[in-house]
């Protein structure tokens, strides 16, 4: 860690010697390993096709001038790297309205949060990372099915954020994340993506084991009447249709700058406000013990935290960086998030100025959470395991016509066929109105931030 | 070809010497192919977010963002003797570092596997195809390319002051909030410019330096209680010259007056329809459905529906699909991919038959075909897979107004927000900008944008008119585990397809249908309902 540390130390120096007035610096080193497995042509196996290490390295920085703050990143992080980085963050100033580059108070106290750190993924090489992957492609086939591709990937991620002010906090934490495409003798094709803090949490999972179970529930397709219908989102339909919607709109940026909707006129957010059904409650948290979207400090440095954002239906708070409230609640991301793509930004998380994201989104409906659909009384309906399209909502609108990736029609709270394919209409801010139970086991999906929910029963949705 | 010359033994490396100094260690350590591609690319980022600041007022409340970011280094492919593939990459140009990486990538092609090899028309291959020369079959026969390019630009990014580029942004959220419903914009400029190297064991050494400027603009009309929002981008591969004032004062008029009108619109039908695109939404759907489906990458695993159907009438007769890196302006323009073979213009479906796949060294030779030029990476930190440079729908001899004719009740979807496709599914979906319906024959009222979802081989039957305006617009493309985005172009004329499904929340339309006589699916002027009823209108809107 001394090695990002001096590079963060290094650039706070460049910056002061051109007469910045203050400066905050963020360092990441998060390489990562990714295999991938490919079905075999000579048989039902698998072969290793590629096995690579991407690097995600880089060092962000934002610096003022007097009333003017720059931002600039690079990932050649040599003294002459650094040098070209500062200046660019010089060339790159603008003025901008107070608060004028609010740092982190360096006194904060900032624990590590449990369980974000796996040894074995530290020390794990290309070849023990093969090995995992192998053993989701043999999950598959151990459950009859065969392989159309796996992948893993591996990180152990680095990060530094320094300040002018004195701070200097740095963590450690590891990921790992298994994807594969099962297709069933019968022709049911299932993929699946979940990713964990630790091995043993992935291998408890079994995600090779629930892709072919869920791809035999796909054979034989028929098609479903279309209409208004009860809907039960599972975590992943859950976080694809809140990635671009509501969790951005959280953000105090976002709701100062009128881009959402849980913002009145005057750029304020609509506290008190009903925005969900009475039954939801949604908390943010970074301190999940073992948490996809945990972490011990922010993209600005500031403790992590839990924060109620919706408490019965109402909004009670919203999430915050430095830049929007005077005590942030340690939500600032460099994440590309929302923000309008060119398509042309610089890669890796270094490259974005922080925005306000979520950690975690933790769902609870406290008197309306089942064991399963069948204690939740839902007799007909369908049941999304996730969509397709739901990343071009735009957050200020939150208008939705996505299609299912698989689905199955309800019959007792019970799949009984899968559907061939369907397409789900309306807006997500209406859909969470009409929630009106949570069912099944807790599960934690990872995105540009994380939720961690049972499966939604949502009443009344347009399905076509 | 390298411009850079000389050096001490033990002092800092410069392109030429950190290329060869990997190339060496590679065949040293027992490489059978190395590849490094060296970048350097520097980008400037201007944002600018804007509300009104109270309805109707004309103050406004601008947030600006700018930024600048450098790019810089080195990742280094190994192919290992036993045909594997391994990968790494590093910003840190000393011989320690470089050293390391080339042990990395040899390391992760020592524990591959060599896949193996199929048949070319995608069909999974026997046993018998396999040959025992696993490491010089990996990529095929050597492809050795030496040269230089310059993409073409008159005004070079770096040459033009961050002002005139701020400047730009100004003039669109002048423009925009002349309209009165206007309540907010979010507006981005990029622009990045830097030489590519690549060298690799087999002798190829090829530099490209390439520039590029995008503008995205999208601007929300606001009338309590209704909003909406519109969006696009300008640009391509070039400089500034590719954003004249007069074209972003256009754009600006033209979204902010789209997102305006479309204020209080009803919701869209949902259920079958016959659905007209127009050239932005017809090179969404040309890309989702078509192009990601001829990866052959998709094809050699089975995950693609267009696997084994080489020569198989796929589309609707007339149904011409090209992916072109050479296409001037676009944003998907590259002389070399990233594996340095010249890029080449490909023909995927001729005339609804499907006659080739875009490929990569690697999948070109599992299934027996040549390389076409298209490996593409994010950056200097990913590995090259396969991926579309600029693709288009050829263009057809329908007239927009005869587009429309004989359609009495349908759809007509405007713009491009973004899409997504499921290859192995073959099921794809994608969203427009706007929309409006169709009655008797005319564009009517707007609706709220649904999104269009299908099935890929379907559809691509469906489409029973080709227009004869061809358009290119730029965008973008996420594939891969982790997922690279890049930027991609795509054109398309408009397109009428006799049957979608769209997704709209409006339910009870379903199965509404275009007047069509028997037997007139195909494409072709000559198939153009000369008996169809209702005369076409001439103020439909162009987006």
């Amino acid at each position: 860690m001394e090695d990002l540390i001096d590079h963060a130390e290094q650039a706070l120096e460049l910056t002061r010697r051109r007469g910045a007035a203050g400066a905050e610096v963020y360092v990441i080193d998060a390489p990562g390993d990714a295999v991938r497995l490919d079905p075999s042509t000579a048989g039902r196996g698998v072969v290793l096709k590629t096995a690579v290490t991407i690097p995600h390295r880089g060092l962000a920085l934002t610096a003022r001038w007097g009333d003017r703050v720059g931002f600039a990143s690079t990932t050649d992080l040599s003294p002459a790297g650094l040098e070209t980085a500062v200046e660019a963050c010089r060339e790159a100033r603008l003025p901008e309205p107070p608060p004028l580059l609010p740092l982190t108070d360096p006194t904060l106290p900032a624990p590590p949060v449990p369980d974000l750190v796996d040894r074995r993924l530290l020390e794990m090489n290309l070849g023990g990372l093969v090995d995992v992957a192998r053993e989701v492609a043999g999950e598959v086939l151990e459950a009859g099915a065969g392989v159309l591709g796996a992948v893993c990937l591996s990180a152990c991620r680095r990060v530094v954020v320094a300040n002018s002010l004195g701070l200097a906090r740095s963590s450690l934490d590891t990921l790992v994340t298994a994807a594969t495409y099962a297709l069933s003798s019968g022709g049911g094709l299932s993929g699946l993506s979940r990713s964990f803090r630790s091995l043993d949490a992935l291998r408890r999972r079994g995600v090779g084991r629930m892709a072919a179970d869920q791809a035999r529930l796909c054979e034989e397709p028929r098609d479903v009447a279309g209409g208004r219908q009860t809907v039960v989102l599972r975590p992943e339909a859950v976080l694809s249709l809140l990635s671009s919607s509501l969790g951005p709109a959280f953000g105090a940026d976002r709701i100062a700058e009128g881009l959402s909707p849980l913002a009145l006129p005057d750029g304020t957010p609509r506290l008190g406000e009903e925005i969900a059904a009475p039954i939801l409650s949604l908390t943010d948290s970074a301190v999940l013990p073992g948490g996809t979207g945990s972490y011990a400090f922010d993209a600005e440095g500031t403790p992590g935290r839990a924060t109620p954002v919706v408490r019965h239906g109402r909004l009670v708070s919203v999430l915050h960086n430095n830049r929007t409230a005077a005590a942030s609640t340690g939500n600032a991301s460099r994440e590309r998030g929302d923000r309008m793509s060119t398509f042309v930004e610089p890669s890796g998380h270094f490259g974005y100025r922080s925005g306000v994201l979520p950690s975690t989104l933790v769902a609870e409906a406290p008197g309306a959470t089942f064991p399963g659909l069948t204690e939740a009384g839902v007799d007909r309906g369908l049941l999304v395991s996730d969509v397709l399209g739901a990343f071009v909502i735009d957050p200020a609108v939150g208008d939705f016509s996505v299609t299912t990736s698989s689905a199955w029609a309800l019959e007792g709270g019970r799949p009984v066929y899968p559907v061939t394919r369907a397409m789900l209409s309306g807006n997500v801010y209406e859909l969470l109105r009409r929630v009106v139970g949570l069912a099944g086991e807790n599960v934690d999906v990872r995105g540009s931030f994380s939720i961690l929910t049972p499966d939604w029963i949502v009443e009344d949705v347009t399905v076509v | 070809m390298l411009m850079s010359k000389g050096r001490p033994q033990d002092g800092p490396l410069d392109i030429d010497g950190v290329l060869e100094f990997v190339m060496a260690r590679a065949t040293e350590m027992g490489a059978s192919y190395a590849d490094a591609r060296y970048q350097d690319r520097r980008l400037t980022l201007a944002g600018l977010t804007s509300r009104r600041s109270d309805p109707g007022a004309a103050s406004r409340r601008d947030t600006w963002e700018v930024s600048r970011h450098v790019e810089k280094g080195l990742g280094v492919r190994v192919i290992g003797p036993s045909g594997g593939e391994g990968f790494s990459a590093t910003s840190d140009f000393s011989r320690p570092a470089l050293a390391a990486v080339v042990s990395e990538a040899l390391a992760g092609s020592m524990s591959a596997d060599f896949p193996g090899t199929s048949t070319a028309s995608g069909a999974p291959p026997s046993a018998a195809c396999r040959t025992p020369s696993r490491a010089a079959r990996a990529l095929g026969p050597p492809v050795v390319t030496t040269g230089r390019a310059v993409t073409p630009r008159t005004r070079h990014p770096e040459d033009v002051s961050l002002e005139e580029k701020k400047g730009l942004l100004e003039t669109f959220a002048a423009e925009a909030f002349a309209i009165p419903e206007t309540g907010a914009l979010n507006l981005a400029y990029a622009d990045s410019a830097g030489v590519d190297h690549l060298a690799t064991t087999e002798g190829t050494r090829v530099e490209t330096d390439t520039t590029r400027v995008i503008l995205r603009a999208g601007v929300q009309a606001h009338r309590a209680p209704s909003s909406y929002d519109c969006a696009e981008s300008l640009g391509g591969v070039g400089g500034l010259e590719l954003l004249p004032d007069r074209a972003v004062k256009e754009l600006a008029r033209r979204l902010a007056a789209g997102a305006a009108e479309w204020l209080g619109a009803a919701p869209a039908p949902g259920g079958e329809m016959t659905t007209i695109l127009d050239n932005q939404a017809g090179e969404n759907f040309v890309h989702e459905a078509v192009g990601h489906s001829c990866e052959a990458d998709a094809v050699l695993t089975g995950a693609s529906v267009m696997a084994g159907k080489l020569g198989v009438q796929v589309g609707a007769p007339g149904v011409t699909v090209v992916d072109d890196p050479g296409r001037p302006g676009t944003v998907g323009l590259f002389p070399y991919d990233d594996e340095g073979v010249p890029a080449e213009r490909v023909t995927l479906i001729e005339d609804g038959v499907l006659r080739n796949y875009l490929h990569t060294r690697r999948t070109a030779e599992a299934m027996g075909a040549s390389p076409n030029g298209h490996a593409r990476a994010r950056d200097f930190g990913h590995l090259p897979i396969v991926r579309m440079g600029t693709i288009n729908l050829e263009a057809g001899d329908f007239g927009l107004e005869e587009l429309f004719e004989g359609v009495r009740d349908g759809i007509y979807l405007i713009g491009k927000r973004g899409g997504q496709v499921d290859p192995a599914r073959g099921v794809f979906q994608f969203r427009p900008d706007r929309a409006r319906l169709i009655r008797n024959g005319e564009p009517a009222e707007p609706v709220r944008a649904p999104s269009l979802s299908g099935s890929v081989l379907d559809i691509l039957q469906n489409i029973d008119a080709v227009g004869d305006d061809l358009r290119f617009h730029p965008g973008g493309c996420g594939k891969g585990f982790p997922s690279q985005v890049i930027p991609a172009g795509s054109g398309s004329p408009h397109l009428r397809l006799r049957r979608a499904t769209i997704g709209g929340t409006a339910l009870g339309r379903a199965k509404v249908g275009r007047e069509t006589a028997p037997g007139r699916a195909k494409v072709g002027r000559e198939a153009a309902p000369a008996e169809a009823p209702g005369a076409p209108s001439s103020k439909r809107r162009r987006d």
